[in-house]
């Protein structure tokens, strides 16, 4: 067995807010540079997942270790270790420049070495172009641009990327998702991806989980999942 | 801090008496046994101060409109009665009804020209007003005696009947008896929505056919109302009247009473008062600790029950494991039936229906420029009965901004709109709901702390008729149309798929399923029109699958719909027309095929089908 290093190991993750648990036991790893997709119909808990592993959300049971090393509790210690959350709606200081808004994303670091703005603008032209521009003003695409740039900028080995597609025109959607493809060919980063634009999803992805009624009913390679009669009977509507 | 702390009213298995018949038995106990001086004293002002509070509780705890100056309120309650009695010898009744008048009319002078303001702004006006009361008690002596005050000896009740200290006592509790039912009533009807939505964005309000303005002069007269009857009963209890009694102390404690007890809950401001004024009239009274109880009150209910002492017990119940949800998903798309939205929508409609194929909804020319921005320039529709018709682009490129121009949440630079033969360009958008227009917004149009039904039922705020009073008194036929409304809203629910919908927040549903409770709340207005804003976002494609049938089947039904969009196979599937903006002009429109297949919109929107041939499949 050469199984590639093991960057994030789950065990047993049961999590949710006030009520019974949005889902239970999961058990799933994701290796060094690996692009994963998360597949549910909406309200399945998939973003709800995202924001367990962020810290948001108290894990209620299970074990998480990053790197080996058990993950923290606090969203800024996750942060700190390598794992950044790029949540759903984007999200963005509306009231802040584009600058200022990657800034603070650089905070998330910690001891680390965060990623300089320079960095940022060679995978987003179109930000620094837009640089000074408040980040209320921008398009949504643009936007959804930031938000990805902002979780960046702390240097994750791990990005959790939300929906990216979300409001998004196709062709901006298509862009976005080449940006992604990019980072995580030319950069090594490892992404954990919900979006609904399943065939997209599954296309970046290398492998891909469906979480129904709050567990994991398939998990697969993504080019199997993509040809799976219950993925495409349940999900994409075919 | 826009966030709404109102307890949702919960489905009670009690009968509608129950809550009447025990405050009345709560009285008649206080009355029978509280007979010392020195006890009625403290009972009085705990009940005064439980009016003072739930008529604040009404603006700042429903509307979200916090103030410091209620004591300014309660002054002029008390020197309507005390100037009433001493200029003209009137009764406590006449005595009473001329102070809720005089500080109702005071509110409203107050709410006219803040009626833009909100969040420290507002508090600032009302604590400028809370001051400017004082000063006027005390300096214009000639009318109000400055310092020294104005005294009621021995007034009557109505004219021939003398009252007595024991009878005022009697009349103080049950005013704060029947203040605490009204309240109670109140929240539980469409004007308790209403009130609840001026917490939020006033364009989302506006959307269901709230009229915001209007329901913001309600809250301050009805609130500064109660909170003067407050100021009166003092005055008839203490037999007088002078400026210490409303300083920025008593305002102050006022809204402690209303924070304690849980802000936005009727019962808060009972729950408050006994407490903090109990404590501080009885067991504090002759210390001088009795400042810092507010503090260290008002420090724990902040860390420990963030919704007051009334809020505690569904805290706790939270804690145990219950948000309100039985299950943990929180829609089924498998249970939509796109055969009963359009039933139920069809039922409640009232007017005739357009025929298929007329123009109901037409915009000619419609200019917006935001400074040197052309958001939208000359952009014209036709929007006809029984079709749907898209509206498409890059992000950016203006599609909200016509749409809120369609919806009269913006006002066009020029252009003009015309819907169901009448025009609207320049009519708001709460009246445009009455012409049959409803909308969605493109993200955060929901109510997060209301229930999913509560959501729906604000979708019917103009076609129930529920007058002010008649909710004040919650009369049997206000309950009745209430669950009617509940009613149809479950019923909307059930058809959508979405559950749980009478204990569920809608802050807890799911990115997809929100879009679903706006589309459920758009229809309960049965609107002729209806404008839908990204619906499918967050959806997958077998979900997008099933809102193409049900947008569908209500075509069917006569409605027009505009459907702005991204997700191309939906637009190709569902539209019978479709628009193309571009950096806020057409630059395409016509049967979907024709369109999304002309170049010039594929370059600038739909994208060149890569390898990976994903755009045009989604």
């Amino acid at each position: 067995m050469n199984e590639p290093t093991q960057l994030l190991t789950v065990r047993g993750l049961t999590g949710g807010y006030g009520g019974p648990s949005v889902f239970q036991d999961l058990d799933f790893d994701i290796a060094e540079g690996e692009i994963v997709a998360v597949l549910g119909s909406n309200g399945a808990g998939k973003s709800t997942l995202l924001r367990a592993l962020s810290g948001a959300l108290p894990v209620r049971e299970g074990q998480l270790s990053f790197r080996g090393k058990p993950i923290a509790r606090t969203t800024s210690r996750i942060t700190a270790q390598g794992i950044a959350h790029v949540p759903e709606g984007r999200r963005v200081f509306s009231g802040m420049t584009v600058v200022e808004n990657l800034l603070i994303g650089q905070t998330g670091a910690g001891k680390r070495t965060a990623l300089v703005l320079d960095d940022v603008w060679h995978y987003f032209p179109r930000l620094f172009e837009r640089r000074a521009s408040l980040g209320g003003m921008l398009s949504g695409g643009e936007q959804q641009m930031l938000a990805l740039a902002r979780g960046l900028m702390s240097k994750p080995a791990l990005l959790m990327i939300d929906e990216p597609s979300l409001g998004l025109s196709p062709i901006m959607a298509d862009t976005v998702f080449e940006i992604v493809d990019r980072l995580n060919r030319e950069t090594g980063l490892a992404v954990l991806l919900v979006e609904q634009r399943i065939e997209s999803a599954l296309n970046l992805a290398s492998r891909g989980f469906v979480l129904d009624r709050g567990a994991f009913t398939l998990s697969a390679p993504a080019a199997q999942l993509m040809s799976n009669d219950e993925v495409i009977s349940k999900y994409m509507g075919v | 801090m826009k966030k709404n702390n109102v307890t949702a009213l919960e489905p009670s298995t009690w009968p509608t008496w129950t809550v009447p018949a025990l405050s009345a038995v709560a009285v008649i106990l206080a009355i029978t046994f509280i007979r010392d001086p020195f006890q009625q004293t403290i009972a009085t002002t705990i009940a005064v101060y439980l009016i003072a509070s739930a008529g604040f509780n009404v603006m700042s705890g429903y509307a979200g409109l916090m103030s410091l100056g209620h004591a300014g309120f309660m002054a002029v309650g008390a020197y309507s009665a005390a100037i009433g009695y001493r200029d003209f010898g009137w009764s406590m009744l006449e005595g009473i009804a001329f102070a809720i008048v005089i500080s109702g009319l005071s509110g409203v002078l107050i709410a006219l020209p803040a009626l833009r303001l909100h969040g420290p702004y507002l508090a600032m006006v009302t604590l400028a007003f809370g001051l400017m009361v004082l000063q006027l008690a005390t300096n214009f002596v000639g009318f109000t005696s400055g310092p020294q005050g104005v005294s009621i000896i021995s007034p009557e009740l109505v004219p021939g009947i003398e009252i007595g200290t024991n009878g005022i006592f009697v009349a103080v509790l049950i005013s704060s008896c029947l203040v605490y039912l009204i309240t109670r009533n109140l929240v539980a009807t469409k004007w308790g929505r209403a009130f609840r939505a001026l917490h939020s964005n006033d364009a989302i309000a506006s959307s269901l056919g709230i009229n915001v303005s209007r329901t913001r002069l309600i809250v301050f007269a009805f609130s500064a109302a109660l909170t003067g009857l407050a100021g009166a009963l003092l005055a008839y209890s203490f037999a007088y009247v002078n400026p210490d009694m409303f300083t920025f102390h008593a305002s102050v404690m006022i809204l402690a009473v209303a924070m304690v007890g849980g802000l936005g809950s009727p019962i808060g401001p009972v729950v408050g008062a006994m407490v903090l004024v109990g404590l501080n009239s009885g067991v504090f009274a002759r210390t001088d600790y009795q400042h810092y109880l507010y503090g260290i009150a008002l420090f724990v209910v902040a860390m420990f029950a963030p919704k007051g002492l009334a809020g505690f017990s569904q805290f706790t119940r939270w804690r145990k494991g219950s948000n309100g949800a039985s299950s943990t998903q929180d829609a089924t798309p498998g249970a939509v039936n796109a055969e009963e939205i359009a039933k139920v929508y069809a039922s409640s409609r009232l007017q005739d229906r357009p025929q298929h194929g007329t123009i109901v909804l037409e915009a000619s020319d419609l200019v917006k420029h935001f400074g040197h921005i052309k958001a939208v320039n000359g952009v014209s529709l036709r929007i006809r009965a029984g079709q749907v018709h898209g509206l498409i682009g890059p992000n950016g490129a203006g599609k909200s901004t016509v749409i809120d121009m369609l919806a009269g949440a913006q006002n066009q630079d020029s252009g003009s709109v015309v819907l169901g033969g009448t025009d609207v360009s320049r009519v708001s958008s709460y009246e445009r709901l009455k012409l049959g227009l409803a909308r969605t917004f493109q993200t955060g149009g929901l109510y997060p702390e209301f229930t999913l039904s509560e959501n729906v039922s604000a979708g019917q705020h103009t076609q129930l008729k529920e007058p002010f009073l008649a909710a004040l008194l919650g009369t049997r036929k206000i309950r009745r149309r209430e669950s009617a409304a509940a009613r149809k809203s479950l019923q909307l629910l059930d058809a959508l798929g979405l559950r749980d919908g009478t204990t569920r927040k809608a802050g807890s549903l799911s990115y997809g399923s929100r879009r679903l409770l706006e589309i459920a709340r758009a229809l309960a207005a049965a609107p002729d029109v209806l404008l839908l804003d990204e619906p499918a976002a967050g959806l997958n494609p077998k979900e997008q699958a099933v809102l193409s049938t049900i947008l569908k089947r209500l075509t069917h039904e006569g409605m027009a719909i505009i459907l702005v969009e991204h997700h191309m196979k939906l637009v190709a599937e569902v539209c019978d027309e479709v628009t193309v903006l571009d950096q806020g002009t057409i630059i395409a429109a016509g049967p979907p095929t024709e369109v999304l297949e002309s170049e010039e919109v594929i370059t600038a929107y739909v994208g060149v089908p890569k390898t990976r041939g994903i755009s045009v499949n989604e």
